[in-house]
């Protein structure tokens, strides 16, 4: 039961966003597609042109009618086409921009969630002492550092100045992707710097996280029970503790990669890498309404999707959450 | 610095606790506040921009958008103290001004969103029923939408969005979680005694919160203060670095979104774009650096361990100084 009134809760959460990517544009000040279509008069074809006023309704149609459309045209999986990229279909644009989110910014969050978590734990369990007091203001520090500056500074100096990385994309241009040993090392070169910049920003979120977790599990009776038992302390600090105080990491780790979906926006319009977030950030200079549209889609439906697996995730962990009925 | 000051202040206190007036809470809180050392480099931080940005006229040296008029791209001396931009601006002058710029939409961003989240999340948690059931869903849903695709969506429908546009988007879109908490917050006050006791003194309920649950949850309204305005300042240069409704004030974003188009770092002008960044680093260390320190005074779980000790060394001390005082 509780499952179903969580499924019925997600399609609803994903109405609402379809429904708000649909009202946006409409709801603007003066249409902006309709001035998109004022302004790329004569730049685009005829052809494309009226694709677009059939995808954003731009005619005398009441609202509800393009609201209908719109809702078939989706069920259809058809997410329009692509102004900057015409005639490339929305869904192509973003099928080729996924992988290099998804290996980005998923590998990222994956190592960004292992390596603050282990800090945190160890930072928690020698609480005060030295490594603890080094650990918490250098993270402190660099996650009050805004990460599209810091992957300004990183470009800026390591390939600029010292030209060690490559400057921009995720490969060598001219080079086609493929599976080649060649072009895997290329890739991972192009991406070193991007992923530091992700690294250097998360990291100390997880950490302060799993620390302040740790803090208060090992305040616990079952430790100080567990410390008089004269277990070892590595024993108590990982199979006791830290086992006890991931939980809530865990649910946040995979909402975080619900968003890996979104990609870094920033970071990857900076070093021109061409996934989700950049194609994004391309679509919102170019004002490319129906890319825009489309991705706003995908990452929404991905998020709610996480989210969903999530209170899922959290029963199946925590089984106190199912009986109280509580959803967060 | 503050060891001295409590050794000079205890003293003054009669030793007996009874006749000694009770001073109000929030001024000691305030006092323990100011007593970590996280907090009091944060507000040092915070109010060196502050200051700059009230004073920003009598600081600038230049037209901070003066067109063209001086030398661009000049690397830092004695005159251009940061350089000069490639379009031939004052750097340091329009970092002044930019901080003026920035902070003010940390700070409005700050308002708006404080208020709506203490205005739904414990007008709703303390409620509870039919207002709390639409209320809570709706911060369910904001809470799920991806706020970062969310926010550059709206702002790129809105046509040549100014700073106003700016705040009231970010101020509009980030109150959710900052209200989930505060409604967690205010139901447990629901059923506590002192507030079943200003209801039967027939307060009403918009009374009830004013005088009875806000004044508990103060921390937790400042902390969300605090965080939005680290917010404001962030979402600003976000949007603005993505060229969204860039326009000629200069504000810490607009000044690393005219780097990047003005291809600062092909030329190698890094005096141009680590100020605003460097800036907002710091603006965002110092907040953090303040909210950790209200939280370390108003979360007893953080407290440093060795509690009983430090109480019994205060003691001690009191008693020392008392036998001084003898």
């Amino acid at each position: 039961m509780y499952y179903v009134k969580k499924f019925i809760h997600f399609i609803v959460l994903v109405w609402v966003a379809i429904t708000l990517n649909f009202l946006m544009p409409h709801l603007m000040p003066g249409n902006p597609m309709e001035a998109l279509v004022a302004k790329s008069q004569g730049k685009i074809s005829p052809v494309v042109m009226h694709a677009l006023a059939l995808q954003f309704g731009i005619d005398n149609k009441p609202l509800w009618q393009k609201y209908i459309d719109y809702m078939t045209q989706l069920l259809h999986g058809n997410l329009g086409v692509s102004i900057t990229y015409y005639p490339v279909d929305v869904k192509t644009v973003i099928g080729q921009a996924l992988p290099w989110t998804l290996i980005l910014v998923g590998v990222t969050t994956i190592l960004a969630f292992l390596i603050g978590t282990l800090i945190g734990i160890v930072a928690a369990w020698r609480r005060n002492k030295l490594f603890d007091s080094i650990m918490g203001p250098i993270w402190m520090f660099l996650g009050s550092v805004p990460q599209f500056w810091l992957a300004l500074l990183l470009l800026y100096y390591f390939a600029f100045k010292l030209g060690w990385f490559p400057e921009m994309h995720s490969y060598n241009y001219g080079d086609s992707p493929s599976w080649s040993l060649k072009f895997l090392s290329d890739a991972v070169w192009h991406s070193i710097l991007p992923a530091c910049a992700l690294l250097f920003t998360t990291i100390g979120g997880w950490m302060l996280a799993m620390r302040n977790n740790m803090i208060q599990i090992i305040s616990d009776d079952f430790i100080a029970y567990a410390r008089a038992r004269g277990l070892r302390p590595w024993n108590i600090m990982m199979v006791y503790a830290a086992r006890n105080a991931i939980l809530p990491s865990v649910t946040q780790f995979a909402i975080a990669l619900g968003y890996a979906v979104g990609g870094q926006i920033l970071i990857e319009e900076i070093f021109s890498y061409p996934g989700i977030g950049y194609q994004l950030a391309q679509a919102v200079i170019t004002q490319d309404y129906p890319l825009m549209q489309g991705i706003f889609f995908i990452i929404a439906v991905v998020m709610l999707l996480a989210n969903f697996v999530v209170d899922i995730l959290y029963t199946r962990l925590d089984p106190r959450v199912r009986t109280e009925g509580a959803s967060a | 610095m503050s060891r001295q000051d409590a050794n000079t202040m205890e003293p003054q206190s009669p030793p007996d606790a009874r006749s000694r007036a009770p001073k109000p809470q929030w001024l000691q809180a305030i006092r323990q506040v100011f007593k970590e050392p996280k907090a009091v480099i944060g507000f040092a931080i915070l109010g060196i921009f502050v200051i700059i940005a009230i004073f920003a006229p009598y600081l600038a040296r230049f037209d901070p958008m003066n067109e063209g008029a001086l030398p661009p791209l000049t690397p830092p001396n004695k005159t251009y103290w940061f350089g000069t931009t490639g379009y031939g601006d004052d750097v340091y002058s329009q970092w002044i001004y930019a901080t003026r710029t920035s902070i003010c939409i940390g700070l409005e961003v700050a308002v708006i969103a404080t208020s709506l989240s203490v205005i739904l999340g414990v007008y709703a948690g303390f409620k509870g029923g039919k207002v709390d059931a639409v209320v809570n869903w709706v911060t369910q849903v904001m809470l799920v939408l991806p706020g970062y695709p969310l926010i550059i969506m709206i702002s790129s429908y809105i046509p040549n969005a100014g700073s106003q546009a700016i705040v009231w988007i970010l101020g509009l879109t980030s109150w959710p979680a900052a209200a989930r908490m505060k409604r967690a917050q205010a139901m447990t006050f629901r059923t506590r005694d002192f507030i079943l006791a200003a209801r039967l003194g027939g307060f009403s309920d918009f009374r009830t919160v004013c005088t009875e649950v806000l004044p508990n949850m103060v921390s937790l309204v400042f902390n969300t203060f605090i965080s939005m305005i680290s917010w404001g300042i962030f979402g600003e240069a976000f949007l603005r670095f993505l060229g969204i409704g860039s326009t000629r004030t200069p504000s810490w974003g607009n000044m690393l979104n005219a780097s990047q188009n003005g291809n600062a770092m092909m030329e190698g002008a890094w005096w141009w774009f680590i100020p605003p960044g460097l800036s907002i680093t710091m603006v965002i260390l110092a907040l953090t650096l303040i909210n950790y320190g209200i939280d370390e005074v108003s979360n007893p779980r953080l407290k440093k361990p060795p509690k009983l000790s430090k109480a019994i060394r205060d003691k001690l001390r009191l008693q020392a100084a008392e036998e001084g005082a003898v």
